[in-house]
């Protein structure tokens, strides 16, 4: 398959549709290619906007119930009531009355929505002595992380579900010491994580596919996400981003996420909490805009595309169409028909290429006409010459008529022959349809057979074979030829052949080699006698074939007697010889 | 099941006093499990990384026992040890006792790991913690007992303040009001209560203190020196298993089901719900354990140091392998 067309139109087609939708592509790809790294740029900033915005209201949260809990473990009041109830057993009114001062400062912060549960935890049992829930008083929580760390200082536990709660939890504690620096007691504060879902959960400015959610160092999901409503504490997280922020890291990338869809996602590890956040989109979301950049850039592509297609046809179709006919037209001129004309309008070049081509048609068929008229004429000098010489040849035949003395009926026969065959030429020239080529085989058969029915005897069995090759022979040349042909034949019909005896001539006019012509004439009669000549032999006939070999064809004669006689004449095969007039 | 029988007879006949090798090949690895109690999902992540062919990644062909009520917690551990069975699901306090006997078992990982003895009474009878158990009629487990006296002692409560009925398994007697409260497993009797349609209030054992691991996966020392990529393989595998049935808790069930049918679908969803927390909080990764807490056992089972090295009857080298780099420590 070829990649470019052979027409011209097509060339011309496939031209312009490659120079213009060639740099229409490359813009269009360049156009879709920036745009589509403008979006993922953008919307990864956006993304990484989003996971930093939310580590820092995660980190204030944080802070808040640190601080919170800072605040209790110093709070006179409190430290007043955990005085009085570190003196067990609890029995007198002062005891009760701080029970109830602690539970009731325990519930007041409760209704501020940030805690969900407050215990303070005896220092030596471990045993809840108040809480903000009442059924926790009695249990004990001696083995517990954030009883025993949150004795010697404040401690932060990581996000968990709590049995006892139901529900997931963080739990702050810390000592409530006097100012002697005496431990009182452990204040434990379970932390509401609705805020914290909140802050996951708001969608200001997130798209319909954009997660947001905590996963912690065991790739258990923390927080409700888009795709896993119900999935906090009962399901794992092993996505590229997750995986990245557990090992550490903090990124904005391309990835696949838990669901092994690929997504645009920001992912950062929150060392304070242990934890890490996802912020994520889906790709084929984020590259919503991009795919309907690239679906609008390649429908305006296509669109010029098709204009490009239509406005090249037309102009191929526009440019070749005079073109087309002006091969029609020298197709048309060259098939003969000389008063064809294009006759196209119009104000551009290809309308003066083709007033040029109609010029010149009417000058070749002037040239033609001119010709057509000097061809006639040379075809009459031909036809002229021939009725001059067949004039001859009846002025001759007149006078063998009326000649009484035999010796001289043979050289006037010969004469006539001679004339024949020169009277030959111009009349086959005059009958061809090219005056500038000469039929040698009709020339030679024709010439040998008239000298057949003259001078072979009537019951003869002489066969005449001819070798006959149509070489370029120049008009002279042919004529000396035919004369040369004329007057071996004529010998070997009167002499090879005695008695009636049965024989053949070959005659032969062929290419020798490249530059050399044979003309042969050869019989197997008799011959002559051993000692005899030919270039020393007195007639008029062999002289004439030695002039005309050597001088008019510039050849050289030889001639075998070995069988028969074989006479044969290497002559130069001239050039084309220019036409026969 | 040939197999079975095959390793039965040399048993049998003496030759089978250590391990079967676990197949000639990888991909012929029998490994037969004894489960703590009957087909229910309480081994529902068991029965899913079976069906999932999480075993099969790992050229396991796993095969379960449920247990004969008759069949002791001792037994079980002897099986263990001939080789009848390679591992066994069985309560961590049943182990350790096992352990100070000289049996040498080894927990490998905890898959309850919050102590699921609860005391149970109707929701209106008033009885929110411990204290009001006294001159209260209760119901005792025999396996609950140790628990239940620690915390009596640990809350001075004196012991013959309260009336033991004595136990009944399937027992309706709560529901009657025959009896005040009941120590139940929550995720067994507690359920099969609920089921009943009566409403229960529940005092957590965990809440006063007293921690115990339940369902816990246990191999010997030999199998452990002898063949540790499968113990490895064989915990990956359940692990991953548990995971996915507490993601997927109706194909937990149904996983159940395909090894008992006869179970009612929506009670095994109920109690697969019920255990989730027991098994998982999110505070260390699935199966973790904590020495501290084996060491709490050993004390409430009153095993002296002398008689148990509590170090040998654990280990985290598994568990460690899977969970490289975690050194969780325990929240409540």
């Amino acid at each position: 398959m070829k990649l470019f067309p052979k027409s011209l139109p097509g060339q011309i087609l496939a031209g312009l549709i490659a120079f213009s939708l060639t740099p229409l592509t490359v813009v269009g790809f360049m156009a879709y290619s920036s745009g589509r790294q403008s979006i993922v740029h953008h919307v990864q900033t956006h993304l990484e906007s989003v996971a930093i915005l939310k580590e820092q209201a995660i980190g204030r949260w944080s802070q808040h119930l640190q601080h919170s809990l800072m605040w209790l473990t110093r709070d006179p009041r409190l430290l007043k009531d955990a005085k009085v109830l570190s003196r067990a057993p609890i029995s007198s009114p002062d005891q009760r009355a701080a029970l109830v001062s602690m539970a009731d400062e325990f519930n007041r912060l409760i209704s501020l929505k940030d805690l969900s549960l407050i215990s303070f935890i005896d220092i030596t049992t471990g045993q809840v002595m108040v809480s903000s829930d009442p059924s926790w008083v009695g249990k004990f929580r001696d083995k517990e992380s954030f009883f025993t760390l949150g004795r010697h200082g404040h401690y932060t536990s990581d996000i968990f579900v709590s049995l006892s709660m139901g529900q997931p939890t963080m739990v702050v504690s810390g000592p409530i010491i006097d100012p002697q620096g005496k431990t009182l007691g452990i204040v434990a504060a379970h932390a509401n994580l609705d805020r914290l879902n909140t802050i996951m959960g708001e969608r200001t400015g997130l798209s319909q596919t954009t997660e947001t959610f905590l996963v912690n160092k065991s790739n258990l999901l923390i927080t409700p996400t888009v795709f896993a409503p119900a999935g906090a504490f009962k399901k794992w997280i092993f996505g590229e981003g997750a995986q990245r922020a557990i090992a550490g890291e903090n990124g904005v990338d391309l990835f696949m996420d838990y669901r092994d869809v690929l997504v645009i996602g920001a992912y950062r590890w929150l060392p304070d909490r242990k934890l890490a956040l996802i912020v994520k989109q889906d790709a084929a979301e984020a590259f919503g805009p991009a795919t309907f950049l690239g679906t609008q850039i390649a429908i305006v592509g296509l669109a010029v595309s098709f204009f490009v297609i239509l406005i090249s046809l037309i102009f191929a179709k526009q440019l070749t169409t005079p073109l087309k006919q002006l091969v029609q037209g020298a197709q048309t001129i060259g098939q003969g028909n000389l008063n064809f004309r294009l006759d196209i309008k119009g104000p551009d070049e290809i309308t003066l290429l083709s007033k040029a081509f109609d010029q010149m048609a009417e000058n070749l068929k002037t040239t033609m006409i001119s010709l057509d008229e000097k061809e006639i004429l040379l075809r009459e000098i031909h036809h002229r010459v021939k009725n001059n010489l067949q004039m001859i040849q009846s002025l001759l035949n007149l006078q063998m008529n009326k000649t009484e003395n035999l010796s001289c009926l043979g050289p006037l026969q010969d004469s006539k022959n001679r004339i024949s065959s020169i009277a030959l030429v111009h009349n086959t020239l005059y009958h061809s349809k090219d005056l500038s080529t000469i039929d040698l085989d009709q020339y030679f058969q024709e010439l040998v057979n008239n000298l057949a029915n003259i001078s072979r005897p009537i019951d003869s069995h002489i066969t005449l074979d001819y070798e006959i090759q149509q070489l370029p022979l120049s008009l002279d040349a042919v004529i000396a030829c035919g004369l040369i042909t004329n007057e071996l034949v004529t010998n070997a019909l009167k002499y090879a052949f005695p008695c009636n005896r049965k024989g053949e001539i070959i005659i032969k006019l062929i290419q020798w080699d490249k530059t050399q012509a044979l003309l042969m004439v050869s019989d197997n009669g008799v011959g002559m006698p051993v000692d005899t000549n030919p270039r020393k032999t007195a007639t008029l006939g062999l002289e004439l074939v030695h002039i005309l070999s050597e001088s008019q064809l510039e050849g050289t004669l030889n001639c075998d007697m070995t069988k028969g006689v074989t006479y044969s004449i290497h002559f130069p095969l001239t050039q084309k010889a220019e036409p026969h007039g | 099941m040939a197999f079975r029988i095959i390793l039965l007879l040399i048993i049998l006949t003496g030759t089978g006093c250590t391990p079967p090798p676990p197949g000639e090949t990888k991909n012929q690895r029998i490994v037969p499990v004894q489960l703590k109690w009957r087909h229910q999902t309480q081994f529902a992540g068991f029965y899913l990384a079976e069906n999932k062919g999480f075993y099969d990644e790992y050229h396991l062909n796993v095969q379960f026992t449920q247990r004969d009520p008759n069949l002791s917690g001792h037994q079980i551990a002897r099986d263990l040890v001939s080789g009848k069975t390679l591992f066994a699901i069985m309560g961590g306090d049943i182990l350790l006792t096992e352990r100070a006997n000289e049996i040498p078992i080894v927990a490998i990982a905890v898959i309850i790991q919050k102590t699921p003895y609860a005391y149970a009474s109707l929701k209106g009878s008033g009885i929110k913690r411990p204290l009001d158990l006294t001159g209260k009629k209760l119901m005792l487990p025999p396996d609950g007992k140790i628990q239940h006296f620690t915390l009596l002692k640990k809350m001075g409560i004196p012991q013959d303040s309260i009336e033991y009925l004595p136990y009944e398994r399937n027992s309706t007697q709560l529901a009657t009001g025959a009896i005040d409260a009941q120590l139940v497993y929550r995720t067994g009797s507690g359920a099969r209560l609920e089921e009943s349609g009566i409403e229960l209030n529940y005092i957590w054992m965990d809440d006063y203190g007293i921690r115990v691991y339940a369902d816990t996966i246990v191999t010997t020392e030999k199998t452990i020196q002898n063949h540790p990529d499968l113990v490895l393989d064989f915990l990956k595998a359940s692990l991953r298993g548990w995971q996915f049935a507490i993601e997927n808790p109706e194909e937990a069930v149904k996983a159940t089901l395909t090894h008992a049918p006869d179970l009612h679908h929506d009670f095994q969803l109920k109690v697969m719900h019920i255990q989730t927390p027991f098994i998982h909080t999110g505070e260390n990764p699935m199966g973790w354990m904590m020495p501290s807490v084996w060491k709490e056992m050993q004390i409430l089972l009153k095993i002296p140091e002398e008689r148990l090295d509590i170090s040998k009857a654990h280990t985290m080298k598994f568990l460690h392998e899977i969970y490289p780099g975690e050194t969780g420590e325990q929240n409540q």
